[in-house]
């Protein structure tokens, strides 16, 4: 079996392109972007329109940051017309979202679609997303989790062919970030100043520096005590 | 892995920089067609030619693919001007075989193209399916300033006649600066091959789009993540970090994972099973938090459905979440410690095979959104042996800081004691 050499984490400089710019034909709608094929390929995404493909049987994965109070909204449509294409299979186009810990949200706020996630081959899906809630409503720790982070939204196409065939189907999809974000009404507590051990991250060098030092500085404390003790009492004697 | 960058208007995209990684594409290839032709010696805007734009484009398709991905280049019109039509027209040469790239070799193949002759697209592409092997997941992307104007063969059909000899191989198509009748053609030839055609007016939009379609022909769902290995028993789970990890369970398996929480932090975990398709039967996945004194949290579990996967190229999800944990000033019913996940895969009628699973771990910080989790972990390490000495160990312990407060407390013991030591020889010295 073929394969390609290991892993290589590589960036090319490219230039953002905007609907209808240049370089962009006049019914090219959306900046060109390359969906991740699992979570951990999934680009970073502001809110926007965009245009990928996608093939039968594939799921794409895509990030978005949303704040507390944001709702998503997803517009897709399959870049093709009637008769293109095998109807069938476009007809199955479907989107997902999936929170910050890739649970796959079932309901939506508002389906504008009207079908819930499947659109026909000229239709367009427009689903709006129950909001990210403040984090303070999550700390049931009940359902899935709903707060601010990077969530998932995933175009996908199925198929029932265990080996369908490779036919790219262009797709048009748009982004937005509904409502402005909201301060958590009941933050988390952050530990007192007398906290030994701060929750900070860091990393394992800074961890140990601290700690050497608080050791070295009780070691010291420790002599100086004992001098003086060893010394007040050698004086008794 | 596959690593290749490409574009998006990423959240960080301040430089116009974003990276896409690429998962492992087994049995994957790619052949580019590159127009060679005189046309392509024509002004492309930015103060060279059209060809100077392929090449610049190829150039940066040759930095960030890896050495060894399975890319060929073959080039048409660039051999032969001024000789008769059918001359011409047999021009096509495959200038790199596919196969395990030599990025060196490929380069200077690419410098050393210059644009001549004529345009046939139909005879290039016929060639393809011999150029790309019989088998596999095979793409052609065709990079071309004009349309065919060699036929025939007519060069849709000759993508149509492609597309009929295997179910693995697609045709894309980047027009390069192209006429409306041009556009048409190149549309065509990526719509019966089962490909798409997208435009690039200028040279930045060529290598964006060049990248891209490069990009699609290797992506695919691969488990990524630094790898692991749970254990079925808490006590020789082995220690993880943040960020993503690997491991395989199997029908049956139960996998366990030991995860350090600071005091006022809270645990989060998602874990993904990624199933091969083509596999039958179907089994509970269940995820689940312990606490450091033992406290079983709500399990999570989802239905692993080898039917429904194969419809919809799925994968399962299981997302865990811990509360804030006890620190000064912060009441909790939970304490920070060592932590556990726990995974499980029941039986079921699942086909005893190993299932990848991406292990997604997060320790937040009070008030701290959810991330992506999504970078490579840091590498486990063991646990600790059930008969070592009580250490100050940075992977905690189940007392919360007792370890820790045992190593503050040693050094002032020992340095009081020499100090007193150090006390009584000065004041002895002092009197004799």
């Amino acid at each position: 079996m073929r394969r390609p050499p290991a892993t290589l984490a590589l960036a090319a400089a490219l230039a953002l392109a905007a609907p209808g710019a240049a370089g962009a034909q006049p019914d090219q709608q959306g900046q060109a972007v390359v969906g991740g094929g699992s979570f951990a390929n999934a680009p970073l995404l502001e809110p926007g329109t965009y245009r990928d493909t996608i093939l039968p049987g594939e799921r794409l994965y895509y990030g978005v940051k949303l704040a507390a109070g944001q709702r998503l909204r997803f517009r897709a449509k399959l870049g093709v017309e009637r008769g293109e294409v095998d109807t069938d299979t476009a007809a199955r186009l479907a989107i997902g979202l999936q929170t910050p810990l890739r649970e796959v949200i079932t309901d939506t706020d508002e389906d504008i679609t009207g079908n819930s996630t499947v659109s026909g081959v000229d239709e367009e899906l427009n689903v709006i997303f129950p909001p990210a809630v403040a984090p303070s409503a999550t700390r049931d720790g009940i359902g899935d989790y709903r707060g601010p982070g990077v969530w998932y939204p995933s175009l996908y196409l199925p198929t029932t062919a265990r080996k369908p065939a490779k036919v790219e189907f262009p797709i048009e999809f748009e982004l937005e970030a509904i409502g402005d974000p909201q301060e958590d009404p009941s933050p988390e507590p952050t530990p007192g100043k007398e906290a030994t051990a701060a929750p900070e991250k860091e990393s394992g060098d800074e961890s140990s520096g601290t700690g050497a030092g608080a050791i070295a500085g009780i070691g010291l404390a420790g002599l100086l005590v004992g001098l003086v003790g060893g010394g007040f009492a050698a004086r008794r004697r | 892995m596959l690593a290749l960058a490409v574009l998006a208007a990423p959240a960080a995209a301040q430089d116009n920089q974003v990276e896409v990684q690429l998962p492992d594409a087994e049995d994957r290839s790619v052949l580019v067609i590159l127009d060679g032709s005189d046309s392509m010696n024509e002004q492309a805007g930015d103060g060279g030619t059209r060809l100077d734009a392929a090449k610049s484009a190829l150039r940066e398709l040759i930095d960030v693919v890896p050495e060894g991905a399975e890319v060929g280049l073959r080039v048409y019109g660039n051999k032969l001007s001024g000789v008769s039509r059918a001359k011409a027209c047999r021009d096509t040469t495959l200038v790199t075989p596919v196969g395990p790239l030599d990025k060196d070799q490929f380069r200077s193949q690419v410098e050393s193209l210059e644009g001549k002759g004529r345009t046939p697209i139909g005879r290039s592409l016929l060639k393809a399916p011999d150029d790309l092997g019989p088998s596999g997941d095979r793409t052609v992307i065709l990079v071309s300033d004009g349309g065919d104007n060699c036929a025939p063969p007519q060069p849709c059909s000759a993508a149509r006649q492609i597309a009929e000899r295997g179910l693995e191989l697609s045709i894309s198509v980047v027009g390069l600066q192209v006429n409306d009748r041009v556009r048409r053609q190149l549309e065509c030839i990526a719509k019966a091959g089962g490909g798409t055609y997208v435009d690039a007016q200028d040279p930045e939009a060529l290598k964006r789009e060049l990248l891209a379609a490069f990009a699609r022909a290797f992506r695919a769902y691969e488990a990524t993540g630094t790898p692991v290995q749970g254990t079925p028993d808490a006590e020789s789970a082995p220690t993880i970090g943040e960020g993503q990890f690997l491991d395989e369970i199997r029908p049956g398996e139960t996998r366990t994972y030991a995860v350090d929480v600071k005091p006022g932090q809270k645990l989060f975990a998602s874990a993904v099973a990624v199933p091969e398709r083509g596999l039958d039967g179907a089994g509970g996945f269940y995820g689940q938090l312990i606490t450091p004194q033992g406290e079983e949290l709500s399990e999570q579990n989802n239905v692993l459905d080898y039917n429904l996967l194969g419809q919809y190229g799925n994968i399962i999800d299981l997302g865990m979440r811990g509360k804030q944990t006890a620190a000064p000033g912060i009441e909790s019913e939970f304490q920070p410690g060592r932590w556990l996940v726990r995974l499980r895969l029941e039986s079921g009628d699942l086909e005893p095979q190993a299932v990848p699973v991406e292990l997604g771990i997060q320790v937040l910080d009070p008030n701290e959104d959810a991330g992506e989790a999504k970078e490579p972990g840091q590498a486990a390490t063991p646990a600790p042996s059930a008969s070592a000495t009580p250490t100050a160990s940075p992977t905690g312990s189940d007392d919360d800081g007792g370890g820790s407060g045992l190593a503050l407390v040693i050094p002032g013991v020992a340095g009081l004691l020499i100090g007193l030591a150090g006390g009584f020889a000065a004041m002895r010295r002092r009197r004799a």
